[in-house]
C-alpha cells in the first residue's frame, strides 16, 4: 500500500491552519482506527481539482471546486490493476478492431474493462494515449471528454460504476493506449458534476485560511453512499459562516433525513430565528423535539459548530464556538445509515445553503472531550472567532 | 479567474433544450435546476454560477451557438433557436451571488419555494 506524498513535507495528511499557524491537533487521527466518515480540508489545495473528474487542478482561490478529496483514509493507495495492458481480454462496444494496445471503430464505440472495478469505490486513473478521433472515457461520476486529437497524458479520478471503465471513440478511428495505470483511491470524496452548481473557493483575507463559498441558488456537493451501518454514534465538525433568513442544509445524510431512518441534517440556520439546528435519529418518527438547537444569531453569523449524535442513548448535541446545546429524546432504536451525504442542498434540490465552509469532519464515534475542544481550537483559527471556554 | 456572476433563467417550456446546450457546451447535466414561480405557479428554472469572463464569451457568442444549432437534426433547430432566445441572463463583473440572484428574481416576478421545511419552521407556522 503506498500513501501519497513524502513524509516529513507538508503532505496530504496536514490540516492546513493558514500559513502562519503551527499545528497542533491533527484530524485525521480522529480516524486512526478506521472509523468510517470524512475529513474535507479547503486549505490543502492538493485534494481539489476544479471539474468532477479531477483532470483540472485547484491552483487559486477564486476556482470552482468539482472534486474535493477526503483526507479521512489519508488517501492511500491500492495496488494496481493494470498490470499488463492486453484490450483483447476488454469488452468490446460496437464491434471494434482490438490489438494488444489499440481499438479502431467505424463508428462511435471501443473497448471496456468489466469485472474489475468495485461499484462505489473511487480510483485514480493515469492514461497515456494517441487517438485520432477524439476518446470519451465512461464509467463514472462523470463522462470526461478528452479533447481533440493525438497523444496526451491525463490523470483522472473517478467512482467506479456499473458500467466498468469504458474507452469510446466518439467516431470513426483508432485510438492507442500505450500506458494505463488503475489504483483504488480511499476515501469519501465530494464532488459536483454540474458546473452551476459548484462552490467557489475563497480565502478569509484576516485568518488566512481557505473556504468553500455556496451561493445560496443551486450550489452543493454530494458523497456518495458512506456506511455508517455499522455504528450509532456520529460527531460532526465546521467552521462556518451563514447568511440566510430561513432555513438552508449545511450537510445531510441522505436525500431527506425526516423520510430514512439512521441519518441526519446540520442546519444553518435552521429557522428564521437564527438558530442552527442539529437532528439526527434512528428509526423514531420524526419529531421537532429531536432537533438540537443553538442560542440565536444574527442573520449573518461565523461560527465553530460541532454536533454529535449517540442515537443508543436518545441524545443530539450542538455546540457553537464551544457553547453546548443538548437534546434527550427518544430517537428510535438502530444505527445509522448507508447514504449519500449532500452539502449545501437537500438532495441537490432545495434549501440551497447560503455561507462559507471553512472545514468539515465527520467521524463515526463520539469524540472524546479532549478531542472535541482542541478541533474546536483549531476551527476557530479558520474562522477567526472566540470560543466559549 | 472567475469572477463574473451570471444568473440565467428559462422558461419551463425550453428547459430540456437549454440544460442539453449546457451540457453539450460541457457544463454537464441539469445546470438549470432550481424551480421559479410565477403566483405559485411553476413557470421557469434557473441557476447561478461563476464565469471566466472569457469562458462566458464564448458560451454566449452568436457565431458558437449558430455553430452548435446547425449541426443539430433539423427538426431541433427551431426549438433550440427559440430556446436561446428565451434565455435571460443577467451578468455582474464580481457581483454578489445572491444580490445577483434576487435582482434576477425581481426583475422576473419569480419567486423561489423551499417547499420543504424543517420541522422547526413547521411548528413555527403552525
Amino acid at each position: 500500500m503506498l500513501k501519497l506524498g513524502a513524509p516529513g513535507i507538508r503532505g496530504r495528511n496536514t490540516f492546513y491552519m493558514g500559513p502562519s499557524s503551527k499545528k497542533a491537533f491533527d484530524p485525521a487521527s480522529l480516524f486512526k482506527n478506521g472509523e468510517q466518515g470524512f475529513l474535507l480540508d479547503p486549505s490543502d489545495l492538493s485534494t481539489m481539482f476544479q471539474d468532477a473528474a479531477g483532470t483540472v487542478p485547484v491552483t487559486a482561490v477564486g476556482q470552482p471546486l468539482g472534486l474535493v478529496l477526503d483526507k479521512s483514509k489519508g488517501l492511500v493507495m491500492g495496488s494496481e490493476l493494470i498490470i499488463t495492458l492486453d484490450l483483447t481480454t476488454w469488452a468490446t462496444v460496437n464491434s471494434p478492431e482490438v490489438t494488444k494496445n489499440t481499438f479502431t471503430t467505424a463508428a462511435t464505440g471501443g473497448v471496456r474493462l468489466d469485472g474489475v472495478l468495485q461499484n462505489g469505490t473511487w480510483y485514480k486513473c493515469i492514461v497515456e494515449l494517441d487517438s485520432t478521433v477524439g476518446v470519451q472515457l465512461y464509467g463514472g461520476q462523470q463522462v470526461v471528454t478528452l479533447p481533440g486529437t493525438g497523444r496526451r497524458t491525463i490523470t483522472l479520478y473517478y467512482e467506479a460504476s456499473a458500467a466498468g471503465f469504458y474507452f469510446r471513440n466518439s467516431g470513426a478511428g483508432t485510438t492507442t493506449i500505450h500506458s494505463l495505470s488503475i489504483e483504488s483511491i480511499a476515501g469519501n470524496h465530494a464532488y459536483q458534476t454540474t458546473s452551476a452548481s459548484r462552490p467557489i473557493l475563497r480565502k478569509n483575507a484576516v485568518t488566512g485560511a481557505n473556504y468553500l463559498e455556496f451561493d445560496g441558488s443551486d450550489d452543493f456537493l454530494q458523497i456518495a453512499n458512506i456506511d455508517f451501518s455499522a455504528t450509532d454514534k456520529m460527531s460532526l465538525f465546521t467552521g462556518v459562516r451563514k447568511n440566510a433568513s430561513s432555513v438552508r442544509i449545511l450537510c445531510e445524510l441522505s436525500s431527506n433525513m425526516n423520510s430514512n431512518s439512521g441519518s441526519f441534517y446540520l442546519t444553518a440556520p435552521e429557522t428564521g430565528q437564527g438558530q442552527y439546528g442539529f437532528k439526527a435519529r434512528a428509526n423514531a418518527n420524526q419529531q421537532t423535539s429531536m432537533t438540537a438547537l443553538t442560542q440565536n444569531t444574527s442573520i449573518d453569523d461565523i461560527c465553530v459548530l460541532s454536533a454529535s449524535s449517540d442515537l443508543s442513548a436518545d441524545r443530539n448535541t450542538i455546540r457553537r464556538n464551544g457553547l453546548l446545546s443538548a437534546i434527550s429524546y427518544d430517537l428510535g432504536t438502530g444505527n445509522f445509515g448507508n447514504y449519500p451525504l449532500f452539502i449545501g442542498r437537500r438532495s441537490g434540490t432545495s434549501l440551497s445553503f447560503n455561507g462559507h465552509i471553512y472545514s468539515l469532519i465527520c467521524v463515526g464515534r463520539l469524540t472524546t472531550d479532549s478531542e472535541t475542544k482542541a478541533l474546536e481550537k483549531e476551527i476557530a483559527k479558520l474562522t477567526g472567532v472566540s470560543l466559549n471556554v | 479567474m472567475f469572477n463574473l456572476s451570471v444568473v440565467n433563467i428559462i422558461p419551463l417550456a425550453y428547459l430540456d433544450l437549454i440544460n442539453a446546450l449546457a451540457e453539450a457546451y460541457g457544463c454537464g447535466p441539469n445546470n438549470m435546476s432550481v424551480p421559479l414561480y410565477t403566483n405559485d405557479e411553476l413557470t421557469h428554472y434557473g441557476c447561478h454560477s461563476f464565469w471566466r469572463i472569457d469562458d462566458y464569451a464564448e458560451f454566449s457568442s452568436d457565431e458558437l451557438r449558430n455553430a452548435f444549432i446547425s449541426q443539430l437534426d433539423a427538426e431541433l433547430q427551431a426549438p433550440m433557436q427559440a430556446a436561446i432566445s428565451n434565455l435571460y441572463e443577467r451578468v455582474i463583473v464580481d457581483g454578489d451571488p445572491q444580490q445577483n440572484w434576487q435582482a434576477a428574481l425581481a426583475e422576473l416576478g419569480l419567486t423561489e419555494h423551499n417547499a420543504e421545511k424543517t420541522d422547526i419552521d413547521s411548528l413555527i407556522e403552525s
